[in-house]
């Protein structure tokens, strides 16, 4: 029996967009095509998993990014262990989220409102009042969607990046802020919001009054907050720590500060708000701490060259790929 | 050799791989980022505790294959996609689903596997065989192959195409069962 041809023009990427729709609705109803399909699919995907040569190169840049997230995380002094929970959970949360958002669709059961979006470029920060009366200061390269006006329930938004709340007071309508992974349900109070998507953590600091915290596990156990308190989300675990600088939340004025702040953090940070690529070429560098404090309008270059004066690295600057090099 | 350091190299030797073979079901680079970190945090979360890690390959491939199934169950049960666009995602994440079920269990270990797949790559002609290797293994754009090696765009269609069929017939005959399980 033949094979449709066209399922080796869909891979050797011959289709135009109608004709791969047209290929892949038509698989729904013909057998023989799907598993044609699959075969081919799976001999792709298997094929990749062949070692190849710059392999070793992105892992290690990877390994140093993901070990940089991982000891930050031990070092938290932890009060006590919330809970842990599979990491798989979390990634649940996350990969639905992001889903409503492409679809742009929201609970079936809900009326439509209107959704604006404020985003921060890198480099900037901004503060806007919610109809509400809240306000809101947003970090650079942070995204804050929020209805036009709030409904009935309960007043939601959602962020990504850094953001810092004072809620006006409303009892009955508690004002809820989803991240990547957590939300957090308030009813009046000052607080700070870190969440880093890439490395699916999320810091929420409490200055006054009185917030929520809930985990991506599905079920409605909440861990409660009281002011001073900082809580930190990474991989399924929840850390509370008694004790928030109030320093840190000094980016409102566009002052940027690291205290004893590993390299690999600082350049986490900084990539995130200027939203360029930093790569320090080893742990042992990426290991070594820094204090100081910098203005956000210096520019990433300027912070970099300041810290490199201290540290006595090397650095490379690659302009056309917005990238800086630490060895 | 401390545990650290076992990890790193694990890390290091199959992060890349394990990211090329999610892109191909999931799509987006980003979201296959997303579980294979999810792959190595479990791993370095369970580390301390395993006993033998003599088929790790198989291990680290099961479990990016079940994130992957994961996802695209989540994805392909959202609402319906309006646009053409997202209903192109949603078909092939769709399908992708249905491959990933079939495609049965892994048993051979990284040598095994790098070997058949080799040999049957190179069973392919020289040019034919770089033209695959860049275009479907190292995910290079093939309008930038066509660049690169002073062809047209065709061409380097044409050269997969002419992979595809010979790679299929060749690993027909050697493992139909471990590669093809279907259903």
């Amino acid at each position: 029996m033949r094979m449709d041809e066209r399922i080796i023009d869909f891979f050797s990427q011959r289709l135009d967009g109608p004709s791969r729709r047209e290929l892949l609705r038509d698989m729904a109803a013909d057998e023989t095509l799907r598993s044609d399909f699959i075969r081919y699919r799976n001999l792709s995907g298997l094929a990749t998993l062949t070692g190849q040569p710059g392999d070793e190169a992105i892992g290690r840049e990877n390994y140093a990014r993901f070990m940089a997230v991982k000891t930050r995380r031990v070092r938290q002094p932890a009060l006590f262990r919330v809970l842990g929970y599979a990491a798989a959970v979390a990634l649940l949360i996350v990969g639905a989220w992001s889903a409503g958002q492409w679809f742009g669709a929201g609970p079936a059961n809900e009326q439509p409102v209107a959704h604006n979006t404020l985003r921060v470029p890198a480099g900037q920060r901004a503060s806007l009042t919610l109809s509400d009366g809240t306000e809101v200061w947003l970090n650079a390269n942070s995204t804050l969607t929020y209805p036009a006006r709030f409904g009935n329930g309960a007043r939601e938004v959602s962020i990504s990046g850094e953001a810092f709340f004072t809620v006006a007071k409303d009892k009955d309508h508690p004002f809820v802020v989803s991240t990547s992974s957590v939300s957090i349900v308030v009813l009046g109070t000052v607080f700070n919001v870190a969440d880093n998507r890439e490395a699916g953590a999320t810091q929420v600091s409490l200055l006054e009054g009185q917030i929520e915290v809930e985990l991506p596990d599905g079920n409605t156990d909440r861990i409660r907050m009281e002011p001073d308190q900082l809580l930190h989300y990474e991989g399924g675990v929840a850390t509370v720590t008694q004790g928030i600088d109030g320093q840190e939340f000094l980016w409102r004025e566009g002052i940027i500060q690291f205290r004893e702040l590993p390299l690999s953090a600082i350049a986490q940070q900084l990539s995130q708000y200027y939203g360029v690529r930093i790569s320090i070429a080893n742990e042992r560098l990426a290991a070594r701490t820094y204090t100081g404090k910098f203005r956000l309008q210096d520019g990433v270059a300027e912070i970099l060259r300041i810290i490199q004066q201290a540290q006595k690295f090397s650095l490379k600057k690659d302009e056309t790929h917005n990238s800086y090099w630490i060895r | 050799m401390s545990a650290n350091a076992d990890f790193e190299t694990i890390y290091v030797r199959y992060y890349a791989r394990m990211k090329r073979f999610a892109v191909q079901y999931v799509l987006r680079e980003e979201d296959a980022e997303n579980l294979v970190q999810d792959v190595f945090t479990e791993l370095w979360e369970r580390f301390p505790t395993l006993s033998s890690h003599d088929n790790l390959f198989a291990y680290l491939v099961l479990a990016i294959k079940n994130r992957c199934i994961d996802f695209l169950r989540r994805q392909t049960v959202m609402q319906k996609a309006a646009d053409a666009v997202r209903q192109e995602y949603e078909l092939e994440w769709r399908a992708n689903h249905d491959a990933l079920l079939a495609m049965g269990t892994i048993q051979l270990s990284e040598t095994e596997l790098d070997g058949l797949l080799q040999r049957a790559l190179d069973k392919l002609p020289e040019r034919c065989r770089e033209i695959f290797v860049k275009s479907k293994i190292e995910g290079i754009k093939q309008k930038d192959i066509a660049a690169a090696l002073g062809i047209s765009v065709n061409t380097v269609e044409n050269q997969v195409a002419i992979a595809y069929r010979k790679l299929r017939a060749e690993l027909k005959h050697l493992f139909p069962l471990i590669f093809f399980i279907l259903f």
